[in-house]
């Protein structure tokens, strides 16, 4: 058995995730120690995330037994503590790191990262197809495996320089409509629900990309798309905001037709194959994953926690876990709170700062009547979330009852989000809230969306979609997070709704927040009213 | 079956060390202009604009001999429509070869896969040497030995054998390849901050000739 460090690509998302004797124990992302949010071409190694690693469980690059990667990082960004002596170029950069390095070091492909990372964190049993699609790998698009009872097998892969991505479509479309790439993607999926779809659009986006033998063919289809785009902006698309979400509705059926041709042809081929696993960029579009799981092909889909790059680090830790018998089947995953976790000297130290903050002893009862009489509360508790998700641990919590909830926040927090605010929701009501009879699985992770029942869209209507009355909620069980759970039943007993609004903690352009001085920065703007962690209620004086 | 060439505007397209393409037409202000070339059986992007303006050209810098392709579109109303394509086939034109080496022995070498490179593709062949007073009589009617300083006229495509090099960036790392069959190679330089290697021109004299 041994201990396995997993890391990503080097583009954006680092990150780092450790598994030890085939079990994951640690996996985050850099953005969320460094501050700063991942951005595209961003580079950076993960040094801060390996430095917690070792602190937290005595491990490093030197000592570990394995590194696996999902692609060999730049030399210059690799830390000298690593590297025999620097720069030269034409060097192979294997041979510049210390054999303690270089000798471990294994790397997987960008798509069999995603694709294992997903499979074997899917607990799925039996057959399973596993996807995965994103703007690029070294040589892919997206792959997909057979795979079933932990045997995998490569059915097809799809090559970079003749096919087309749908998440690079996406992305260029973000950019078009003023919003920033591999950041904002999210946005244009909560403004496609407020449009309709144009045909000549559609017949646009058509001559870029279209569906082939499980292909997205169109060796062209960046530079025509913007060229379309051009001519969009021309006819002044991107300016008014109902032309805009037309621009934006269009692209989301357009992406969820091919998607869904691809499926279709899956289902054709392999009719047995009734489970799907998901992973790759384009999976962060939670109408897609519904419109996916809506289908009739699958019984079951599961989309990876950190579906977007840095989730590789997990992926290639798994992939290597695999490769040694380590892990054998797919492991299905309580929770992702792998990350950093504060003690109450932590707190005490950050407190003794700030002369402005008072405190009162943790009281579940106090924090639910917070969040019923309307109050803008941060919690922070346990360890940080791995993925692109607040799961509780480091979340906003507003009752969901207020349609200008979703005004107030933005301002508050000075974000711009077009997306409704999600709930959290206690998995003994989710049922009866929201339609989610299949793949609640994805749902304990946020990363779908559902439509919601007639009776409840009204009565929450901060945590629903106002155009499509969808929702994505994020299923909250007793023993994967005992203390939110109870702060939400908490919340249920006093209200009679066993549901809260839940958005990340962090200020508008900022990572998830996952330091204490952070949080207690939100309380200071007055982006918070109050501030929980397991001991203490913060308010300003 | 292959798409056959056409044009509907006003353009010129040639070879001569480099593809290059201009566009003399007014149909649009800006055209969308794709350059191809073959690659494992399939037409792979070289170049790309988005916004190419009408009365401007471009030219790669891509000086190796491929499959090329161009491909020019517009918009007509409000339909995006294919304006021309040009596919590279040298057949019945003229072909130029400049030798760069400093031995006659290397470059009586280079004439006699020049030879071959004519037979293989039916065209004229220039082949422009500092020795042609010494190897003038290896050529023959279609591959004509000239002095460096000769003029072709007409020249379809032109070819310099020497020392050259080649780009290695990783998201093209497809393209090296077709000159390092041992794809690590494009791969040392990558995501280099000098993301160029030299190669021999020697070595890639039987890939002009056999290229795919």
């Amino acid at each position: 058995m041994s201990k396995i460090i997993g890391l990503p690509s080097s583009i954006h998302d680092a990150a780092a995730a450790l598994i030890i004797d085939g079990k994951v124990v640690f996996a985050m992302e850099e953005e969320k120690l460094t501050g700063i949010k991942s951005f595209h071409n961003q580079k950076i190694f993960p040094t801060k995330t390996l430095n917690l690693i070792k602190q937290k469980f005595d491990v490093d690059l030197h000592t570990c037994d394995h590194i696996a990667q999902s692609r060999f990082y730049i030399p210059d960004l690799i830390p000298k503590e690593y590297k025999f002596k620097d720069n030269d170029y034409f060097v192979d950069n294997q041979l510049r790191l210390l054999p303690s390095i270089s000798n471990k070091i294994q790397s997987f492909s960008h798509h069999q990262c995603h694709a294992m990372g997903a499979y074997f964190t899917s607990g799925m049993e039996g057959k399973v197809i596993s996807l995965s699609h994103d703007g690029a790998g070294t040589r892919s698009r997206g792959k997909i495996y057979l795979c079933e009872d932990g045997q995998t097998n490569l059915i097809h892969s799809q090559w970079l320089p003749v096919t087309s991505s749908l998440a690079g479509l996406w992305g260029v479309a973000t950019e078009r409509l003023g919003w920033a790439q591999l950041k904002d993607e999210g946005k244009v999926v909560g403004l496609a629900a407020h449009g309709k779809v144009n045909d000549l659009i559609y017949h646009y986006f058509s001559q870029c990309s279209y569906y082939e033998n499980m292909d997205f063919k169109g060796t062209a289809w960046e530079s025509m798309f913007r060229y379309i785009c051009n001519k969009l902006e021309n006819d002044q698309w991107f300016e008014k905001e109902e032309k805009r979400a037309d621009f934006a509705a269009t692209l989301q059926k357009f992406v969820e037709d091919l998607m869904l041709k691809l499926l279709f042809q899956l289902h054709q081929e392999y009719p047995d194959y009734r489970k799907l696993s998901l992973s790759g960029g384009l999976f962060a579009n939670v109408k897609l994953n519904q419109v996916i799981n809506d289908s009739n092909y699958f019984d079951e889909i599961y989309i990876h926690q950190a579906m977007n790059d840095a989730g590789l680090a997990l992926g290639a830790a798994i992939s290597k876990a695999v490769e040694l018998e380590e892990i054998k089947k797919p492991l299905k995953i309580d929770h992702v709170y792998w990350g950093q976790n504060f003690t109450e000297e932590d707190w005490a130290q950050e407190i003794k700062k700030h002369q402005n903050l008072t405190s009162e002893n943790f009281d579940i009862k106090r924090v639910a009547s917070l969040i019923d009489s309307g109050h803008i509360v941060g919690l922070f508790i346990g360890q940080t979330e791995y993925g692109p998700r607040a799961l509780g641990n480091r979340s906003i919590l507003v009752r969901p009852t207020d349609t200008e909830t979703h005004q107030k926040l933005n301002e508050r927090l000075d974000r711009t989000e077009t997306m409704p605010f999600a709930p959290s929701v206690l998995s003994e009501y989710a049922d009866e809230i929201f339609k989610c009879q299949k793949s609640k699985y994805a749902a304990e992770f946020m990363t779908i969306c559902y439509d919601t029942r007639d009776e409840w869209i009204d009565r929450i209507p901060a945590v629903v979609h106002r155009k499509d009355k969808t929702s994505r909620p994020h299923i909250v069980k007793k023993d994967t997070n005992p203390l939110y759970y109870h702060i939400i039943d908490e919340y249920r007993k006093i209200s009679g709704f066993p549901i809260v609004l839940n958005t990340s903690l962090n200020a508008h352009g900022d990572p998830i927040n996952n330091y204490p001085h952070q949080a207690i920065k939100l309380l200071l703007e007055g982006c918070l009213d109050y501030l929980i962690t397991e001991t203490n209620i913060y308010s300003l004086k | 079956m292959q798409d056959l060439d056409f044009s509907t505007i006003n353009a010129k397209i040639s070879y001569e060390h480099s593809p290059r393409i201009a566009i003399n037409d007014s149909r649009c202000e800006e055209y969308l202009v794709h350059l191809y070339f073959k690659y494992k059986g399939a037409w792979v992007l070289s170049h790309t604009s988005s916004d190419f303006p009408a009365y401007s050209f471009f030219h790669s810098f891509v000086t190796t001999r491929n499959k090329w392709k161009f491909e020019v579109y517009g918009f007509e109303g409000d339909e995006l429509v294919l304006l021309l394509r040009n596919t590279y086939n040298e057949t019945g034109k003229r072909v130029v070869f400049t030798l760069h080496s400093e031995s006659a022995k290397i470059d009586t070498a280079y004439i006699s896969k020049a030879v071959e490179f004519q037979k293989q593709n039916c065209c004229i062949v220039f082949v422009k040497t500092k020795f042609h007073q010494l190897l003038k009589n290896l050529g023959n009617p279609f591959v004509r030995v000239v002095d460096t300083s000769t003029s072709v006229d007409n020249i379809y495509a032109a070819f310099d054998i020497r020392k050259n090099e080649i780009q290695s960036n990783p998201q093209y790392d497809w393209f090296t390849a077709k000159h390092w069959p041992e794809r690590g190679k494009a791969l040392e330089t990558f995501d280099h901050q000098q993301n160029w290697m030299f190669y021999s021109q020697e070595d890639v004299f039987d890939d002009i000739i056999h290229y795919e």
